[in-house]
């Protein structure tokens, strides 16, 4: 499966495990023995319940350009923590770290944004 | 197979069968009874140990567990899972002392999990202790409280029944989750969602505000019965009462919902009861959760929850909007597998 991953996104990496802070629904759906980055574009921000998303492309090894579903916490828990809809913005160049989804497919969820200027955000 | 394993197999099981058949003995009925389980270094549950059949059966959070008691020794097996539903075991042995149960125990299967054994204790009373037939002396619960705080067992197998477990082997937790499309969950698999929580009381009514749903529970103090025609919903219909300084809500008229992610049922003619108390101080509101639903479980399950007041928070809006989810379903081509679930979709 992660090397299935891996052929998705050249900026993809397989980084040490982490586990999310309490949620209100599965994450059953994550391999959270993994922890991968992705590098890309942020395509669109969509700060909303019941979690939020960022749309992120990022440049296959094949040179195409696959839309990553980058998967967050609940709005409130992240606005409590000073994490902002205005905190990534589309545009935005940033590496993506989470956990993948077992299913094989271009979404992960998110652990922590790596901004070019080297700040992050992380989840709690 | 080979005959070696297969007789092997016969043994054990056979041995298990002397266990579950041993009669109860004197030193059994000590250890019978509801306790309060504290494993280091911070997971706290529910365990109930007693005689059904002749024999000393166990449950923790009302799921059964394997006990083995000899004399004043007793070993268990609990399972349990992650936030990921990887399934382990803890096996917990012990000794009874002066009405204390004290151990270690070891946990399987678990990446990064203790090597060395970790102390346990069970006492007597903790959380929610039977209040029946205690005076009212009605307390005020109003305030704002936080996120569920603390770690339960995540205790995993209940006593389900093969109609719930039917339900739970077709469930999709991807595409059936009721929070994913921005729909309440339900009063049982809402019970410890991570959002804030507040209550507003009157001596007629309770007012219970979930951060999470923009959602208002309304419990009635007044003994009123519910109307005719009330209709089923995710909450149900509320009634409460003081037994000494513990709230008692008990809940009907609930629609099929789920107690939990993997999609465990429950069923429209359930009961739940919560208790409400506060600890520390009025500090900590701790509730306990009873599902009585004998379609789905022959064991009623039990949830708990601890939320430490907010002085420094309000209830944040909760607008949500299902696009997110209905955008997956679409990128990874499952919409259609997902209009054909609409049975196990609650």
């Amino acid at each position: 499966m992660l090397s299935a991953l891996r052929s998705l996104s050249s900026g993809v990496i397989v980084l040490l495990s982490a586990l999310p802070a309490a949620a209100h629904h599965s994450f059953a759906e994550f391999d959270l023995t993994q922890t991968i980055e992705v590098h890309g574009v942020v395509e669109e921000v969509w700060f909303n319940n019941p979690h939020i998303h960022y749309y992120l492309s990022a440049t296959a090894e094949d040179g195409s350009q696959v839309s990553w579903d980058i998967y967050g916490s609940a709005p409130n828990n992240l606005v409590r923590q000073g994490w902002t809809r205005d905190s990534v913005k589309a545009g935005d160049v940033v590496t993506m770290v989470g956990n993948p989804a077992k299913q094989g497919v271009p979404r992960i969820s998110l652990v922590k944004v790596i901004f070019a200027d080297g700040r992050t955000l992380q989840r709690e | 197979m080979t005959s070696m394993q297969s007789m092997a197999e016969r043994l054990s099981a056979l041995a298990l069968l002397t266990l579950l058949c041993a009669p109860v003995s004197a030193e059994d009925t000590a250890f019978a009874g509801r306790w309060w389980l504290e494993l280091a270094p911070d997971l706290v549950g529910v365990l109930e140990l007693r005689e059904a059949g002749g024999q000393i059966v166990g449950y923790v959070e009302g799921g059964p567990i394997d006990v083995e008691i000899t004399g004043d020794r007793i070993v268990m097996l609990v399972d349990s899972r992650d936030v990921s539903m990887r399934q382990f075991n803890r096996r917990l042995t012990g000794k009874l002392t002066d009405g204390v149960m004290a151990g270690t125990f070891t946990t399987d299967q678990v990446e990064g999990a203790p090597a060395q054994p970790v102390p346990w204790r069970a006492t007597r009373g903790g959380g929610v202790v039977a209040t029946a037939g205690q005076a009212p002396t009605p307390v005020n619960f109003e305030g704002v409280w936080g996120r569920p705080a603390g770690k339960d067992l995540r205790k995993y197998r209940m006593d389900t029944t093969p109609l719930a477990e039917e339900y739970v082997a077709n469930y999709n937790p991807d595409l059936d989750q009721p929070p994913m499309r921005c729909m309440l969950p339900g009063l049982v698999a809402q019970f410890g969602y991570p959002y804030f929580l507040e209550i507003m009381q009157r001596p007629e009514r309770i007012l219970f505000f979930s951060e999470a749903f923009g959602e208002v529970r309304q419990i009635y103090l007044d003994g009123r019965s519910p109307p005719e025609f009330f209709p089923n919903s995710a909450d149900g219909f509320s009634t409460g009462h003081f037994e000494g300084e513990t709230l008692v809500v008990e809940t009907t008229h609930l629609k099929a919902g789920i107690r939990d992610y993997r999609g465990e049922p429950v069923s429209e003619n359930a009961r739940i009861t919560e208790r409400y108390t506060l600890l520390d101080d009025g500090q900590t509101l701790y509730g306990e959760m009873t599902i009585d639903d004998p379609e789905n479980y022959r064991q009623p399950p039990l949830r708990r929850t601890a939320r430490k007041r907010s002085t420094e928070s309000i209830l944040l809006p909760y607008e949500c909007d299902p696009d997110s989810f209905f955008r997956q379903l679409y990128r990874e081509g499952t919409f259609d597998e997902y209009l054909k679930r609409g049975r196990w979709r609650r």
